[in-house]
Formats: structure tokens, C-alpha cells, sequence
């Protein structure tokens, strides 16, 4: 596999897979965008390439576009976690309407956000484990683009 | 010696990924058990599920009267994939792979794509027990297109190394 050529499909893939995992209410699909994500970059090499592409090429092709997927969502949160709290906090000011008692530790966490209260060691372990399952699931939507794709546009 | 390592890679690297799924699924079990006692590192560890699952209370399952770190249908894909992951080297061995052809991906795929398609249509509504089946039944594919991949690429470093 030309390394140089799975570059842009890999960063079209995460590009779409980071995007709409970050957002509020489209990523109530499950784990499905980093999936569809990788399957796309690799549909997109495979129109690009006279070599059928292989399951292992499609494998590699999927954990690169689930590693640009986790730089792209952990840059798209920090704009949209104040867009949520935002949110939130309208919720929250109407609930105060109808309710006496708070939830616990509910005002503090809509202060600061949720990533606020964490540490730096914290921080990096969600950061490693998010890249881990981005990376998985890239590899997985991989696999499965080639096993679809990965002959149909085979040139004679 | 060498057709030794061919042999033993291919296990090592299953059992690393077995070891891997092992804990993101501990975790997911691990983030309401330890709600009360470290409620920061309860929390960090839901965040690490945040873009994977819309993590919705009501269609979470729930342990120790706090719900799990993903949706049932998440849960039901992770299960699904571990069990699978686990099976694979007793069904189809590790040392020469084989994938099924994309018709079982796409006929397997059905299932969960109706439910989906009928639940985001608010056509009908799941019970978390059946989002769990499906996705459990979808995830059990997964590995058999997986696991052959990662075994390929492996075969195929060692071959460039040996030349």
C-alpha cells in the first residue's frame, strides 16, 4: 500500500467521524460514526486504487483515520462543551423553577465542566483510552471497508 | 525457531487484544460501582465513552443503582465482540485466516440497521434487553473480519523483515 495515498481518505474519514461524534444530539448513534468514518476512507482509496485493497491495508487505513478522529473530536469538544453547558444551565435554571433541592454537586460541575474537575494524569488517561477505542473502532470500520470495497473497483 | 514465532505472534496479539476488550469492558462495569467512593475517577472514566455512546440513563443498564458507562446496545456490541474474540481461535485458528465474505457483514448488519432505523423513527421503541441482543449479535460478527485483518498484517511485517 502507497503510504502517501491513504493519507487524504484517512484524514476525510476522521475528518467526518470526529465531527459527528462530537456533536450533541447527532452522535446518539452509538459507536456507529467512527465505524461509517473508516469505511469511507477506505471506500475513497479504494476509487483511487488500481491494487484491490486488502483487509490488513484497510485495517491500517481505519486505526490512522481513528487516531486523526480522536485529535479532531478533542478539539471540536472544547468549542462545544460550552455550548452544552450553556444548555445545561438553561435546563438547570428552569428545573430550579419547579424543584427545592439541587443534585449534588451539579452547580459546581456546570461551572467548571466536566473536564474541568479533572486532573492533568486524568485528563491524559482519558485522552489514552479515548485514542485506544477510536483507534479500535477505526481498525474495526477498516476491515469491514475492505472486506465491502475492497475489490469493487478493481481495474483489469 | 522461526516458524515458532509465526505461530506465537498471532497468539500473543490475540491474547493482547483479548487483555485490551477485557478492561474497556471492566471499566464500563467499574465507572458506577466506584460512583460514591472516587467520584472523580468515576467520572473521568464515563467521559472516556462520551463520543463512542450518547450514554441516555434510561437506556443504560444499571449496577450498583448507577448506570453503566454505555448504552445497552453499546454494552451488547462490546460483549458480543469479546465473546467472539474469545471463540475465534477455537473455530478458526489462528496461524492461516480466513474471513467470511461480506454478504454475512451485510445480512448480519440488518438487524441492528431496522432497529435503529424503527427506534430513530420513534416507529417503535426496544427494550434495552433486545438493543442488548442486537448489538451483541452484531459485535459477535465484528472479530471475524477483525482478528483475520490484524493476523494478515502481522504475517506479512514478518515476511518484509525476513525478506
Amino acid at each position: 500500500m502507497n503510504r502517501n495515498r491513504i493519507i487524504i481518505p484517512a484524514i476525510v474519514g476522521g475528518l467526518t467521524a470526529g465531527v459527528l461524534s462530537a456533536l450533541p444530539l447527532i452522535n446518539c448513534l452509538c459507536c456507529l460514526w467512527i465505524i461509517a468514518g473508516a469505511t469511507l476512507a477506505v471506500y475513497l482509496h479504494a476509487r483511487d486504487s488500481a491494487k484491490p485493497v486488502s483487509l490488513s491495508d484497510g485495517l491500517l487505513l481505519g486505526i490512522v483515520t481513528g487516531l486523526i478522529a480522536t485529535i479532531i473530536d478533542f478539539f471540536l469538544s472544547i468549542p462545544l462543551q460550552a455550548i452544552n453547558l450553556a444548555f445545561a444551565q438553561r435546563f438547570l435554571t428552569s428545573l430550579a423553577q419547579f424543584t427545592e433541592k439541587m443534585p449534588f454537586n451539579l452547580e459546581d460541575w456546570l461551572k467548571e465542566g466536566p473536564m474541568g474537575r479533572f486532573s492533568f494524569p486524568l485528563a491524559l488517561f482519558i485522552l489514552i483510552f479515548r485514542a485506544i477505542i477510536f483507534a479500535g473502532l477505526g481498525a474495526i470500520g477498516g476491515t469491514i471497508g475492505a472486506s465491502l470495497f475492497g475489490r469493487r473497483f478493481e481495474k483489469p | 525457531m522461526k516458524s515458532l514465532n509465526l505461530k506465537k505472534g498471532p497468539f500473543y496479539l490475540w491474547l493482547m487484544i483479548v487483555f485490551i476488550c477485557l478492561i474497556l469492558i471492566s471499566l464500563v462495569l467499574v465507572a458506577p460501582l466506584i460512583q460514591q467512593r472516587w467520584p472523580k475517577l468515576s467520572m473521568a472514566i464515563y467521559s472516556i465513552y462520551v463520543p463512542f455512546c450518547h450514554q441516555l440513563r434510561d437506556r443504560c443498564f444499571s449496577l450498583a443503582r448507577g448506570p453503566l458507562a454505555v448504552c445497552a446496545r453499546c454494552f451488547g456490541i462490546m460483549i458480543g465482540f469479546f465473546s467472539a474474540l474469545v471463540i475465534y481461535p477455537l473455530i478458526m485458528g489462528l496461524t492461516c485466516p480466513k474471513f467470511p465474505g461480506p454478504s454475512w457483514l451485510i445480512g448480519g448488519s440488518l438487524p441492528m440497521a431496522i432497529d435503529l432505523a424503527g427506534n430513530s423513527l420513534h416507529l417503535w421503541s426496544s427494550s434495552n434487553w433486545l438493543r442488548f441482543f442486537i448489538g451483541s449479535s452484531w459485535g459477535f460478527l465484528l472479530p471475524f473480519y477483525f482478528l483475520p485483518a490484524i493476523i494478515i498484517l502481522w504475517l506479512e511485517k514478518k515476511k518484509n523483515e525476513t525478506g
